[in-house]
C-alpha cells in the first residue's frame, strides 16, 4: 500500500473511533438523564411525604419532652441550691454557736486559772510566814538552852541561907519558858497543816465543782451527802451515797462529777495523805461557779 | 533536875491529825450541756433506721440541754449495750443505740438503749433499754417518744419532742387575692396538715389543755369573731362576735373557760367566757388596753398586757384575790408575757431601741436575759415543759418560725413552708 492509502485508513479509523465513542457518550448521558429527572424525583416526593407527617408530630413530641425535662432539671437544680443554702447557713449558724461557746470556755478557763494561781500564792505566803515564826521559836529554845546548861555548868557555891531560894525561882521561869516554847512551837505545826489541809480541801471542791453539771430547774434547798474513798494517788476508789437529796438525777450528777474529777488533787506528804483516804462530801446545788447565781 | 528538863525537850512534831473522814461542802458547780452521743440506728444501710437516729439526735441537740457528739464523729456503731467498748466514747456522759426492725407489711419494731459511761459495763449502766412498736406513718412520732424518754431520764424534766404546733401560714401571690391557712405540724415543723382554709385572714390559734380543740380568730363575715375548732373532727362553733374586737383567746388549765379580749370604747379588756353557758364575766378594767392573757400551769394566774402605766408592760392577775401585779420593768415595751411550766421565769417579747426580741426574766432575781438578737421576733409561745419557745420572725419578707431553748443555747430556723408563717402556738 502507498502512503496515501495509509492516512486515509488512519483518518478514516479516527473518524469511526470519534463516531462510536460520541454515541456511546450519547447514550449514556441521556441515560443518566433520564434516571436523574424521573426516579430520584419518584423517591424524594414519596418519602418528603412520609417524612414531613411522622416528623412533625414526633418533633412535637420531642420538644415538648425536652422542655418538660429541662423545666424539671432547672426545678431540682434550684432544690438543690436551695438544699445546699440552707445547710451552709445552719452550718455558718453552728460555727458561729461553736466559738462563742469556744470564747466563753476559754474565759471560763482563765478565770479558774486565776483562781487556782491565787490559791497557790496564798498558802505559799502563809507557809513562809509559819516558817519564819518556827525559826524564831526554835532560835528562842536554843538560847534558852544554852542558858539553862550555862546555868547548870556554874559551879555550885556554898549554899548560903537565901541563895538556894533565889536559883530554885529562875530554874522554875526557865521551865515554864521552855514549856511555854514548846506549845508554841506545837502550835505552829498545828497550823501549818491544817493551812495545808484547807489549800488541798479547796483544790479537791475545785475540781469537782468544774466538772458538776447542775441539773436545769434544780431545787435548791436539797442536799446530799457522799462517802469518797481515795487510794494513795488521788483515784477514786468509792462512791456512796450516805444521803440522798431525794432527786435521783441531782444525786446522779454529783457521782458523775466526782468520777469525773478522778484523780483527786492530794497532798503526797505522809502526815496529810492519811486525811485524805476518806473524805464525807456534802452537796446543795446554791449557784454556779464564778458568782453567777 | 538536868535529866527531867532534857526529858522536857522532846521532839516537836509530834502532832498528828487524827484521821476520821474529812468533811468537804460543794455547793457550786456549771451549768453546761450534757455531754452524748447517738449511735445510727441499725440497720445503718435501712433509711428509716437512721432517719430514727437522726430525729432523736436533732431533737436533744435543739433542747440546749445536750451536746451532741456529730455522726462524722462516731465510727464504731453499737447496736446494744452489750457492743459497746468504753475506750471508744470519750468525754461523753451517756450512749443512744438502737434499732429498727421490720415486723410485717407496715409495722415496725423500734427497740434503744441508754447507756452510762461512768458506769461499769453492766446491767447497773443500763439506764433505759425499750422496745416500741409503731406503723410506717408513726415512726417519727416513735422516735420522738423515745427522745422524750431520753430526755426525762437524764434531766428529771419531761420531753417536748412528741408534740404539735399550730400556726397560721399566708399564701400570696401577685395579682391573686391571698389565702390564709390554718396548719397544724409536730413540734419540729415537719408533716404539716391544714386544719382550715380561707381567703379572709386567721389569728392568734389557741390550744385547749387537752389538745382537742384550737381557738382562733377570724375574719371570714368581715369582722372579728372567735371560733373552736375540733382538731380530729373538723368540726368548729362560734364563740363570740361581738362588735369591735374579738380577740386573743387562751383556755384556761381546766377547758372550761375562755379568756379573750373585747373592745370597750377606745379601750380593750378581757373578759371570761364559760363555754358551757357562754356567760361572760369581765375580767380587767380601767382606761387601759388590756390584751393577750396567759393561764400559768397552776391555772391561778393570768397574765396580760396591759400599757395602763403608759406602755406596754406584762401583768399578774390572782384569779381568786383579783390582784394585779406588774412583772415586767425592761426595755420600752413588754408583751405577749408567759409563765414556764416550774413559774419560775416568765417569757415575753421585749423591744428596745426599735429591736424586738424574745426575753427571759428571772421571776427570783430579777435578770433579765434575750434569747434572740435579730430584732425581728413576734408572738412567742413557750413548749409545755417550759424548756423552748416558738416564735415568728422575718428573714427575706417571709414570715419564718425559729425555736429557741430557754437558756439560749440551741437556734433553729424551721424549713420554710410555700408561704409566709406566723403566730405559732405550741399545743399540751
Amino acid at each position: 500500500m502507498n502512503e496515501r492509502t495509509l492516512r486515509y485508513r488512519r483518518s478514516a479509523l479516527y473518524f469511526s473511533g470519534g463516531l462510536h465513542l460520541s454515541i456511546i457518550l450519547m447514550l449514556t448521558l441521556s441515560f443518566n438523564i433520564k434516571t436523574a429527572s424521573t426516579l430520584p424525583a419518584a423517591t424524594t416526593s414519596l418519602v418528603s411525604i412520609q417524612a414531613v407527617s411522622v416528623n412533625q408530630h414526633s418533633v412535637q413530641q420531642e420538644i415538648s419532652k425536652i422542655k418538660h425535662e429541662q423545666e424539671v432539671k432547672k426545678q431540682t437544680e434550684m432544690n438543690h441550691q436551695k438544699a445546699l443554702k440552707r445547710s451552709a447557713d445552719q452550718a455558718k449558724q453552728e460555727r458561729a454557736q461553736e466559738q462563742k461557746q469556744l470564747a466563753l470556755l476559754k474565759v471560763e478557763a482563765a478565770k479558774l486559772q486565776a483562781q487556782k494561781k491565787q490559791i497557790e500564792v496564798d498558802a505559799k505566803n502563809r507557809l513562809a510566814d509559819i516558817k519564819k515564826q518556827q525559826a524564831l521559836a526554835q532560835n528562842q529554845l536554843a538560847s534558852f538552852k544554852r542558858q539553862q546548861e550555862a546555868l547548870a555548868a556554874k559551879p555550885k557555891m556554898p549554899p548560903t541561907p537565901n541563895a538556894p531560894t533565889i536559883n530554885h525561882d529562875a530554874e522554875k521561869d526557865l521551865l515554864q519558858k521552855i514549856n511555854d516554847e514548846q506549845q508554841h512551837l506545837a502550835s505552829i505545826n498545828q497550823q501549818m497543816l491544817q493551812s495545808e489541809l484547807e489549800k488541798y480541801k479547796s483544790l479537791i471542791l475545785n475540781a469537782i465543782g468544774r466538772q458538776w453539771n447542775m441539773p436545769a430547774n434544780v431545787n435548791k434547798n436539797l442536799s446530799a451527802q457522799f462517802q469518797i474513798n481515795l487510794d494513795a494517788n488521788g483515784n477514786v476508789l468509792s462512791i456512796q451515797l450516805l444521803k440522798s437529796s431525794s432527786d435521783a438525777v441531782l444525786d446522779r450528777s454529783v457521782q458523775l462529777a466526782i468520777q469525773k474529777a478522778s484523780p483527786l488533787p492530794i497532798p503526797s506528804s505522809p502526815d496529810l495523805l492519811s486525811s485524805f483516804k476518806e473524805l464525807r462530801l456534802t452537796v446543795r446545788p446554791e449557784g454556779l461557779m464564778g458568782g453567777a447565781a | 533536875m538536868r535529866k527531867r528538863i532534857l526529858f522536857l525537850i522532846l521532839p516537836l512534831f509530834l502532832f498528828q491529825l487524827t484521821s476520821a473522814a474529812l468533811d468537804l461542802e460543794l455547793t457550786h458547780g456549771v451549768d453546761s450541756a450534757i455531754p452524748i452521743a447517738v449511735v445510727p440506728f441499725a440497720d445503718r444501710t435501712n433509711p428509716l433506721a437512721t432517719m430514727v437516729s437522726n430525729i432523736i439526735s436533732a431533737d436533744l441537740k435543739n433542747s440546749g440541754q445536750f451536746n451532741v457528739l456529730p455522726s462524722y464523729q462516731i465510727n464504731t456503731y453499737p447496736s446494744t449495750p452489750a457492743d459497746v467498748h468504753r475506750e471508744d466514747w470519750n468525754n461523753l456522759n451517756s450512749l443512744v443505740m438502737g434499732s429498727v426492725k421490720p415486723i410485717s407489711n407496715d409495722r415496725y419494731q423500734i427497740n434503744f438503749s441508754l447507756v452510762d459511761l461512768y458506769k461499769k459495763a453492766g446491767p447497773d449502766s443500763v439506764l433505759l433499754s425499750q422496745s416500741i412498736e409503731v406503723t410506717q406513718s408513726s415512726l417519727r412520732r416513735g422516735a420522738h417518744q423515745i427522745a422524750d424518754m431520753i430526755f426525762k431520764k437524764l434531766t428529771g424534766i419531761p420531753g417536748c419532742f412528741n408534740t404539735k404546733i399550730a400556726y397560721v401560714l399566708v399564701k400570696r401571690r401577685p395579682m391573686q387575692p391571698s389565702r390564709y391557712f390554718l396548719m397544724v405540724a409536730d413540734a419540729d415543723g415537719y408533716r404539716p396538715q391544714v386544719l382550715v382554709s380561707s381567703s379572709d385572714p386567721m389569728m392568734s390559734p389557741a390550744w385547749s389543755p387537752d389538745g382537742r380543740h384550737i381557738a382562733y380568730v377570724s375574719f371570714e363575715n368581715r369582722r372579728a369573731a372567735i371560733y373552736i375548732l375540733d382538731v380530729f373532727s373538723g368540726s368548729r362553733h362560734l364563740v363570740s362576735q361581738q362588735t369591735g374586737i374579738n380577740g386573743a383567746p387562751a383556755f384556761t388549765k381546766d377547758g372550761k373557760q375562755l379568756a379573750l379580749v373585747l373592745s370597750q370604747g377606745d379601750n380593750t379588756k378581757i373578759a371570761l367566757l364559760d363555754l358551757a353557758s357562754l356567760q361572760q364575766t369581765p375580767l380587767t378594767d380601767g382606761r387601759s388596753i388590756d390584751t393577750e392573757p396567759s393561764f400559768s400551769l397552776d391555772g391561778k394566774t393570768m397574765l396580760f398586757t396591759s400599757d395602763r402605766s403608759g406602755t406596754p408592760e406584762i401583768y399578774s392577775f390572782d384569779l381568786s384575790t383579783k390582784a394585779i401585779q406588774k412583772l415586767s420593768n425592761t426595755g420600752d415595751y413588754n408583751a405577749r408575757g408567759q409563765l414556764t411550766a416550774d413559774m419560775n421565769h416568765l417569757v415575753m417579747l421585749d423591744r428596745s431601741h426599735g429591736q424586738f426580741n424574745i426575753a427571759v426574766q428571772d421571776l427570783q432575781n430579777g435578770d433579765v436575759d434575750l434569747l434572740t438578737d435579730d430584732g425581728n421576733a413576734q408572738s412567742p409561745s413557750v413548749s409545755p415543759n417550759g424548756m423552748m419557745v416558738i416564735y415568728s420572725t422575718r428573714q427575706n419578707k417571709q414570715g419564718l418560725l425559729g425555736l429557741v431553748s430557754i437558756d439560749g443555747r440551741a437556734k433553729l430556723i424551721l424549713p420554710d413552708n410555700e408561704g409566709s408563717v406566723q403566730d405559732p402556738a405550741w399545743g399540751p
